[in-house]
């Protein structure tokens, strides 16, 4: 039994041939934020997916406060306080941003699937009043990041940035213990970027939430991580704070190539 | 010796499907469209053949041609000259490679990128007209043509069988082997793999994607031309629009088993089918009960059905190896083009004629004027008029149920089901029994109807788990050719199969047709208030994105089978006011067909709209009826003009009809004018539509979130 918050022990994962995870174990403890950083194809994004239960681990465990996540179902995993983002915003094509945000919501909302349907379909006031609640909730979200211009705007209307936006306000709306962003610059423009640090640090403070983060923009991850752990070609290469990261031989050869001096981050 | 020569006549049954699968992994291969005009496109290559050989063309009963002008008197009935047998089939060949391509050019070109459901909806449509046109200018009588060869009895070992028989496995096998050398070793057949594989590819390759798939329509309609002719010699050598089309279901299960890219696989597959369905058909079952049950008529169809849920669930690497399984739901409302679409096109005319904001204020009052003019003839002209309006009304009310219930299960939570009249079906006939052996009143009986639809859409709705997109279609689609070809004609159904009105008076169908109208009713205003709850939510989330629903603790098992179950209960509740309508419940009325012609109308209506379901059946069971007499020039112009709306509507406005009217009808939103204004430049609208885009709104957008002063009302200065 762990004792960190969060902790992945020894996981590994074959894609035929390739091995896209090898014993990969590391720890997050509640509060922090941890950067995910690695080249292209280190499997940064797969390690999410198996975090959230769209691949199955050929081996290891996910420890989440005490309950190892590979024992259970891809979507208990959100009951359980884990929240993600994905690489490319998959976000609803076809929904507005508030029924984006509402359906986030839904968790929070109490009933199975059967009574919810029967409630619904006679129009109880409990079901009504619940659905009012997740409105008020969901406007809530909405207006806290800016989007109340957009929120009847379908997701495919949507420029990149502000999907970003949505995906964030859709976290905030899920209230999880965890959350994983997956590259959550990607797509958005660099002065965008550099308001997004801020903007996470506060969504921390916020939520009180517990941030895994993927990034490929150094500035960003660097200035707001507490740790970093580096993978290459499925491997841990190094794990600390940025400062010991970016100091670590084989990270500065595999991935960040002398590119980002310590300098470029502090200012 | 019994179970050989059983194995042996599977194997040149199965030859048959082969033949038919191949043209349809043909198109498939190459353009990922599953041809659903196949069928009928080789039915009219074989219908020119046969009207043009001298061996056949004197014994027919109609030997001409009737080109009418639809909507007119004007005709003119050509007699067809008599050819040779190689220039008739050379005729044939042209003809259907032509019309291949005009498919190919007039419609499908347009649907490259188009979801899934837009090419299944649009091969129907195509289908649809295909069919339509023929029967009018071919014959609307089944035809029975000579033997195209002089048939040999062979016996070998007490096995028997005829010429044709191995002159169509020996097509089939030569086909199999030529077409997978060409694609393996020919500059054409290598560019076709690559399109396959990604048009973005071939552009690079220099290959053009609109030539490669020009290409493969005009040879799969000549593989489905050459096919149907032979399929027609061999089986009772009928000649008509329908059988043909029942291949549908054994052609795509022989093109799954090749995984609908490998002609081999697909020859393999045909004759792995054929000789299932002959085994099957030949145990002798140990009880009566299951010897009436497996044994009856349809017991093939039902065989198709286990081995494709089979071949689907479990997914063998070797059929799988390199087929790309669909993703996504393969349900999408249309995108954004560049421009502005339509309904914004109209807003801007009204704008500019004052009227909008108008008709906007006015819409409140308007709502209501509109529901009135709906209601009142719906409820008055029952009262007026003779019991064949109370019939038609109540066929509508039928229709409307149908399409909600695609609406729910295909619209709403991007589950591809054609088998919406298989769970209305099992609705009737549970009707008939619950009134007449339990005497069980209306009132009960009504929703228990629902109640029995819902098992019967579990039932598919399990193994549709796993499915999406067009592998779920073909799935539902087996299970509806299996209810309509082995369930419902069951001896069981058919003696148990009158309604007992009861308390509702039997020689007037205007009390059927209120009650079920109340009904209708009531299960409309359920739907509609759940759409308003988190479970539609739920529903939607996993039509435009599984893993993001998952993420957000949406358990996708539970909500599919509810929508499943939901839907059944629709189409169960639909089926009992059919039977109280009709009260003689036959399976003709719950044919695969007929469910390809309500999926075409939900698209056409607005698959993902309420509305949907009674624009639904206005369109296309009130006016129809209304318009009846004054349409005379031709009897299938309903379906023609369903047809090509169907394309129409795919093509140039995927939302339908319903999503238009909401589109226009809605609140005004300040910037709108702003996105009309600049119309002249195309690339702008987008953005201006969505109200922002610019580099520095965005980031000021960002920046205002980072700095979390967003409490105060957007548009407040200095916020
Ligand atoms: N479903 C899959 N099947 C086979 N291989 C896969 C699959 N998904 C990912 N891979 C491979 O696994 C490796 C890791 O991919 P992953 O997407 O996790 O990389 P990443 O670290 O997120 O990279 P990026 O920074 O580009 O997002 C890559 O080589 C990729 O090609
Ligand atoms: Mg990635």
């Amino acid at each position: 039994m762990p004792d960190s918050f969060f902790e992945i022990a020894g996981i590994s994962l074959r894609f035929g041939g390739l091995q896209v995870l090898n014993d990969v174990s590391f720890t997050v403890e509640q509060g922090e934020i941890v950067g995910l950083i690695g080249p292209n194809g280190a499997g940064k994004t797969t390690l999410f997916d198996v975090v959230s239960g769209f691949h199955k681990p050929a081996g290891g465990h996910i420890w989440f406060k005490d309950v190892d996540l590979v024992e259970e179902r891809p979507y208990r995993r959100a009951w359980l306080g884990l929240g993600r983002t994905f690489q490319t915003a998959r976000l609803f094509q076809n929904e507005t941003v508030l029924d984006t945000v509402k359906t986030a919501c839904h968790r929070r909302m109490g009933g199975g699937a059967l009574v919810s349907t029967l409630r619904g379909a006679l129009g109880t006031p409990s079901s009504v009043t619940a659905e009012r609640e997740v409105e008020e909730r969901a406007q809530m979200m909405i207006a806290r990041l800016g989007l109340d211009d957009y929120s009847n705007k379908l997701c495919s209307e949507l420029s990149y940035g502000t999907l970003r936006l949505t995906e964030l306000a859709s976290m905030l709306a899920m209230e999880p213990e965890l959350v994983l962003l997956d590259e959550p610059s990607s797509g958005i423009a660099q002065r965008e970027t550099e308001a997004l640090g801020p903007l996470l640090l506060e969504l921390r403070e916020e939520l009180g939430a517990t941030f895994l983060l993927i990034e490929h923009d150094m500035p960003l991850i660097m200035g707001i991580s507490d740790r970093i752990v580096a993978l290459a070609s499925g491997e841990i290469l190094a794990q600390g704070t940025p400062a010991e990261v970016q100091a670590n031989d084989q990270v500065i050869e595999s991935y960040l190539g002398g590119r980002v001096d310590l300098d470029e981050v502090v200012a | 010796m019994y179970w050989a020569q059983l194995v042996v006549a599977g194997l040149f049954a199965g030859a048959v499907y082969a033949l038919y699968g191949q043209g349809i992994t043909l198109v498939y291969k190459a353009t990922r469209v599953p041809n659903f005009a196949h069928g009928a496109i080789g039915t009219v290559g074989a219908f020119v053949f046969f009207k043009l050989w001298d061996g056949s063309a004197k014994r027919l009963l109609i030997p001409w041609i009737h080109f009418k002008i639809p909507f007119t008197g004007v005709s003119w009935n050509p007699n067809p000259p008599a050819l040779p047998f190689a220039a008739a089939l050379a005729v044939a060949l042209v003809i259907s490679v032509l019309l291949g391509l005009l498919v190919e050019r007039a419609a499908m070109r347009y649907l490259v990128d188009a979801p899934t459901i837009s090419l299944i909806v649009a091969t129907i449509g195509i289908f649809i007209v295909i069919t339509g046109l023929a029967i009018d200018m071919f014959n609307q009588q089944t035809e029975t043509v000579p033997p195209l060869f002089n048939d040999h009895v062979y016996s070998v070992g007490g096995i028997r069988f005829f010429t044709t028989d191995v002159i169509v496995a020996i097509l089939a096998l030569v086909l199999a082997i030529g077409l997978g050398t060409f694609f393996r070793f020919t500059n054409l057949g290598i560019a076709i793999r690559a399109t396959a594989d990604s048009r973005e590819t071939s552009r690079l390759l220099g290959i053009s994607a609109d030539r490669v798939a020009a290409f493969a329509w005009a040879a799969g309609s000549f593989l489905a031309t050459l096919a149907a002719i032979l399929i027609i010699a061999r089986s009772n050598r009928q000649l008509d629009f329908v059988s043909l089309t029942i291949l549908i279901v054994p052609g795509f299960t022989a093109a799954m088993f090749g995984g609908f890219t490998s002609l081999v696989g697909t020859f393999i597959g045909g004759l792995t089918l054929g000789v299932a369905q002959n085994l099957f058909i030949g145990v002798h079952w140990p009880t009566r009960f299951l010897s009436t049950a497996f044994g009856a008529a349809g017991a093939p169809q039902f065989v198709s059905f286990l081995v494709v849920v089979i071949v689907l669930m479990t997914r063998p690497k070797f059929i799988f190896k390199g087929v790309r399984v669909d993703e996504e739901s393969g349900v999408g409302l249309g995108k954004a083009r560049s421009g502005l679409a339509p309904e914004d096109q109209l807003r801007r005319v009204l704008d500019r004629r004052n009227t909008l904001l108008l008709l906007l204020e006015d819409w409140k009052i308007g709502r209501w004027l509109l529901a009135a003019l709906c209601v009142i003839p719906l409820l008055a002209i029952p009262v007026f008029t003779v019991s064949y309006w109370s019939t038609v009304l109540g066929s509508a009310v039928f229709y409307a149920l149908i399409v909600l219930s695609i609406v729910v299960l295909t619209g709403w939570t991007g589950q591809i089901s054609l088998a919406a009249l298989g769970f209305a079906g099992a609705g009737a006939f549970g009707t008939a029994l619950l009134s007449t052996q339990f005497h069980i009143p209306f009132f009960l009986v009504m929703p228990m109807s629902g109640l029995i639809g819902i098992p019967l859409a579990l039932l598919i709705g399990v193994p549709a788990l796993r499915l999406r997109g067009f592998f779920l279609a073909l799935a539902t689609l087996a299970f509806m050719v299996a209810c309509e070809t082995w369930l419902f004609p069951q001896s069981f159904f058919s003696t148990h199969n009158d309604v007992a009105r009861g308390v509702l008076r039997d020689d007037l169908s205007q009390p059927s047709f209120y009650m079920s109208l109340a009904f209708a009713a009531l299960v409309y205003i359920g739907v509609r208030n759940l759409g308003r709850t988190r479970v539609a939510r739920a529903w939607h989330a996993i039509r435009d994105s599984e893993n993001t629903a998952i993420s957000m603790g949406i358990d996708p098992v539970r909500y599919k089978l509810l929508a499943f179950a939901v839907s059944g209960f629709i189409a169960g509740v639909a089926g009992g006011s059919f039977g109280y309508l009709n009260l003689k419940i036959v399976a003709a009325n719950f044919t695969f067909f007929f469910t390809l012609t309500y999926i075409t109308a939900a698209v056409i209506s607005g698959i993902a709209m309420l509305a949907a379901g009674p624009l639904a059946a206005f369109n296309f069971v009130l006016l129809p009826t209304i318009t009846a007499r004054s349409i005379s020039g031709t009897n299938e112009a309903i379906f023609i003009i369903g047809g090509l709306l169907a394309v129409l509507t795919v093509i140039q406005y995927p939302n339908g009809l319903a999503y238009f009217y909401s589109r226009v009808l809605r609140r005004f939103e300040a910037g709108e004018r702003v996105a009309w204004a600049s119309t002249t430049d195309a690339e702008g609208i987008a953005p201006a539509a969505a109200g922002a885009g610019t580099e520095e709104e965005e980031e000021e957008l960002f920046n205002r979130a980072a700095h979390g002063d967003l409490s105060l009302p957007a548009g407040v200065p200095g916020a």
